[in-house]
């Protein structure tokens, strides 16, 4: 049986050899000075947060509004974008697109209100910041429920993917985690999809030369939160 | 994919003149052959929970129906479609019917041998729908023109400089010269066609019968951007794999990802339970399950080679045998290939159509002793061949060869004989035997006669 | 696998052989060799001489007919024999693994296929169970490196036994292959039937005995031998071939 320090002292090596960033936050502050640390090499960074009550109690939009963040919301006036080549039928039809926003489209100066809701920047947000509902440690696994954040796409889209975990998630391994799935009110508490994340996203289909971001995220943080 | 199990040794030849493939396949074999024998070589349990799957499995095959039973269900209870498919045709036209009934254009896939196995790519090409393969190396031989080489990784015979040359012919994209660029080609490609296309489909690892859960299990994240952007995800299932339910994954989630590749768990893990709900932002509206039997159920009544079924599609037994290493799995002429699939191809598309498959082997027994769930492969290739023979597999030459060599053995006058005269057939025409059998001039027995006849 | 523990270690005072096809017609000095060693150990040595062929190649390519009149043929040749000690891990192999198979459901065969297990030897196996090392002097002054037959290495479990027994020759420096245990592609009938196969997979194992630095290359199968032998000679490789039981039979 694995103590809490040496189970997080496990997650954090797990984590390390997938080149996965692991921080240590002692306390709200400290944890605003991670986030800004890694938002700040972006000049004027597209991020999207998980829906999760952790990400509001900590008050993380506050954080980012002050470093010239654009948030991007998951689109809910427009169904489906566009150019969807799917069913079309009982879809309201796309608003037309107002001349400013013509301006924005395809590069250039992007304006924060249209990138703020709309699939082009879905597609292309640069952080996604959530959290977890459990970390395994002997694999260095992040273990999230999609009721929990809300849906999948924040920890999936982005370009880097922040993980904020508090302690007290960490578990020891697989087993441990489908014990506690055991729990009906668990269980139920799950949602639709339950993703486990061990790295960033890679692949080795090209002579086997190991590369970062086939699809996925390409970065992995986890900030464990320890207040 | 046309099926060319019956040009084996057409196929074979050509693999192995071609240098590329041999340098490629090398490389690729003994990377990840090194990575999955370091994974089992720090871990003490690994034999351990290999029999504990064999078992499993074992189990599950003994009481398949009842698991498929209680997997329709609990899957139909979380809001799963479920679709019983009898055979590839089946399936398809439930897809393709899909697709035209909700005016579906664009269809994004996950890595799926079953959708190869079923010919659905072709199908929805002839009517309209364009599809994506979002696999790293599924898209690069889908732009090739050719079939997968590998289970676990299909690009595996192609080098950068092809891969690249592709890419720029194919896509308009400059000639580059790393993989990352190369990948990054095929991210931005690929992000487009997540978010316009109608349908995701994908394959699933497991599927546990007590909740209706779907695994999926992947590195690249492909996998899960195609099952939660498009709107409908329509998951495509071989029967063999429904598992009772978590304590029995959790065997197989620790062996898949430390044979297949040396990981201790693949990057990215779906557990599905059904489409979005009401809470959550994103994830498909529809999420249909097809369970396919396509053969499987015949394989299941033959007890003898019934565990051909248990095979988690890790790819070690390819990895690790020393003909595929030297052919390829063009080769085999089908989707499956290496050790299981010339087990499953003759069972499958039938024995006299992939006979030379079974026999194709040293018998070296390298894949059983790297296959996670235990699969005595060696023995259902033996098994294999005897049902090959039995139904007049052989060629007139060997059937004649055979009976009189044993009809020699039996009679030890004319072992001595026949191999006198070899011996001095080889003399006068030496390379008689294409495999140089060099004789020697006294045999032990004759050296033993004199030594005991004083 | 047989639990040779299991057996007990009653020491046999004579010993039946089982001279494979290939050692009486290709490597008979081995056959030799071993008779030699043998007796020199100690051990009355019986040959029966209408011994042909155990039905190997007739099993591996499906024939069940044939296979099991051989197999027949050698359980009643064999049938009044101690002990018995085979220089072939492939030809061991089936006799203790494939002969109950092919009379599972003959339960007379199937008894004498099961006791001709139990009292069968591959070469290695018989020299670590019943003879003290020291009393196998042997001398070979060169560097050699060691190819495990598939058949011995993962049907009869045979690893440590031929490198406890090299270990123990005077003057002789183990080289082990990288990567270790791999097939030679010789397959029995594979070899005539996909020769170009059986070559290829021949020459990667000519690259790791290369690497090695070796002067020779031992093994305890006449099959693959053989098949070794022939495919260093296409690339006119100086190494030499030698099956285990002639080192431990040189002086």
């Amino acid at each position: 049986m694995k103590t809490p320090i040496e189970l997080l002292e496990q997650l954090e090596s797990e984590l390390t050899a997938l080149r996965t960033k692991v921080y240590r936050a002692h306390s709200p502050e400290e944890l605003t000075t991670i986030v800004n640390s890694l938002v700040a090499p972006f000049p004027a960074p597209t991020v999207a947060l998980e829906n999760r009550s952790l990400i509001q109690s900590l008050k993380i939009e506050e954080v980012l509004k002050k470093e010239n963040c654009r948030l991007v919301h998951f689109p809910t006036n427009l169904t489906y974008p566009p150019e969807w080549k799917g069913e079309t039928e009982g879809i309201p039809p796309p608003p037309p697109p107002s001349p400013s926003e013509e301006e924005g489209i395809g590069g250039g100066d992007r304006k924060a209100s249209l990138w703020a809701n709309s699939w082009e920047a879905v597609r292309s947000v640069d952080i996604g910041i959530g959290g977890a509902d459990y970390a395994l440690a002997d694999t260095g696994t992040l273990v999230l429920f999609s009721a929990q954040s809300g849906g999948r796409w924040v920890s999936l889209a982005p370009t880097i993917h922040i993980c904020l975990l508090p302690r007290e998630k960490i578990l020891s391994s697989l087993d441990d985690l489908f014990s506690c799935l055991a729990d009906p009110s668990i269980e139920a508490s799950r949602g639709s999809a339950i993703t486990f994340i061990t790295g960033p996203s890679r692949t080795a289909d090209i002579e086997l030369t190991l590369v970062m971001g086939a699809h996925g995220p390409k970065e992995l943080h986890v900030i464990i939160l320890l207040f | 994919m046309d099926i060319k199990t019956d040009q084996f040794k057409t196929l074979a030849a050509e693999a192995l003149k071609n240098k590329a493939v041999q340098g490629a396949l090398a490389t690729a074999c003994g990377h990840i052959g090194r990575m999955r024998a370091k994974a089992f070589q720090d871990w003490p349990d690994g034999d351990t929970l290999r029999d504990q799957a064999h078992r499993i499995k074992a189990g599950v095959m003994d009481n398949l129906g009842r698991y498929l039973d209680q997997l329709e269900t609990s899957a139909r209870k979380v809001g799963i479609r479920v679709h019983r498919a009898a055979d590839a045709e089946d399936a398809r036209r439930y897809i393709l019917e899909l697709v035209r009934s909700r005016t579906i254009s664009l269809v994004v896939k996950g890595k799926s041998m079953t959708t190869e196995e079923i010919g659905l790519n072709p199908e929805l090409g002839q009517n309209n729908v364009e599809v994506w393969e979002t696999d790293l190396g599924e898209f690069i031989v889908q732009l090739a023109g050719e079939p997968p080489s590998h289970i676990i990784a299909p690009a595996i015979h192609k080098s950068k400089q092809e891969i690249a040359e592709l890419f720029a012919q194919k896509l308009g994209v400059p000639l580059f010269d790393n993989a990352e660029d190369l990948t990054m080609v095929a991210r931005k490609f690929l992000r487009e066609k997540y978010f316009q296309a109608g349908l995701g489909i994908s394959g699933v690892n497991f599927a546990l019968a007590e909740n209706g859960t779907l695994v999926i299990v992947e590195n690249e994240g492909n996998g899960r951007l195609s099952t939660t952007f498009p709107r409908i995800h329509v998951a495509v299932m071989g029967i063999e794999k429904v598992i009772p339910g978590y304590k029995e994954l959790a065997v197989f989630l620790k062996l898949l990802a430390r044979s297949a590749t040396g990981q201790k768990l693949s990057t990215y893990m779906s557990f599905l339970q059904g489409p979005r709900r009401p809470e959550e932002e994103d994830g498909p509206e529809e999420l249909h399950l097809i369970l396919l039997d396509n053969g499987r159920s015949k394989i299941l009544a033959d007890p003898e080679l019934r565990p051909s079924l248990y095979c988690l599609r890790c790819g070690a037994c390819l990895t690790s045998c020393p003909v595929y290493q030297r052919i390829g799995g063009h080769a085999y002429g089908w989707v499956y290939s290496g050790p299981i699939g010339s087990t499953l191809a003759p069972q499958y598309l039938g024995l006299m159509r992939a006979k030379d498959l079974p026999m194709a082997s040293t018998l070296c027994g390298t894949c059983a002793s790297v296959c996670p769930v235990r699969i005595p492969l060696p023995d259902l290739l033996l098994k294999l061949r005897q049902r090959i023979m039995e139904q007049g597999g052989a060629t007139l030459y060997e059937q004649t060869f055979m009976k009189t060599w044993t009809l020699a053995q039996s009679h030890p006058f004319w072992v001595r004989s026949l191999t006198a005269l070899a011996r001095r057939g080889e003399k006068l025409l030496p390379g008689l035997f294409p495999q140089g059998v060099p004789l020697a001039e006294k045999t032990f027995h004759q050296w033993w006669q004199d030594e005991n006849t004083d | 696998m047989i639990d040779l523990e299991a057996m007990g270690s009653i020491r046999p005072t004579s010993v039946t052989l089982f001279i494979p096809c290939l050692m009486d017609m290709v490597y008979p000095q081995a056959a030799r060799d071993l008779t030699i060693l043998l007796k020199n150990l100690g051990f009355t040595v019986k040959y029966p001489q209408d011994q042909t062929c155990c039905g190997q190649p007739a099993f591996n390519q499906g024939f069940i007919k044939e296979a099991r009149k051989l197999a027949q043929r050698f359980l009643t040749i064999f049938a009044s024999s101690e002990v018995i000690v085979c220089p072939s891990g492939s030809c061991t192999a089936m006799v203790r693994k494939h002969y109950p198979e092919l009379f599972s459901t003959a339960p007379a065969w199937l008894d004498r296929a099961r006791d001709m297990g139990q009292k069968l030897f591959e070469l290695t196996e018989f020299l670590t169970r019943f003879v003290p090392f020291e009393n196998i002097k042997a001398s070979f002054p060169f560097t050699v490196t060691y190819h495990d037959s598939c058949h011995s290495n993962r049907v009869l479990g045979i690893v440590k036994q031929p490198r406890r027994l090299l270990a123990h020759v005077s003057g002789l420096t183990l080289i082990e292959m990288e990567p270790v245990q791999v097939c030679c592609g010789f397959g029995g009938l594979f070899s005539q039937k996909f020769p170009q196969l059986s070559q290829a997979i021949g020459m990667e194992k000519v690259k790791a005995i290369q690497n090695t630095g070796a002067q020779w290359v031992i093994s305890n199968d006449p099959g693959c031998l053989m098949h070794i032998q022939n495919r260093l000679r296409e690339k006119n490789l100086k190494i030499g071939v030698k099956h285990l039981v002639e080192v431990l039979a040189s002086q």
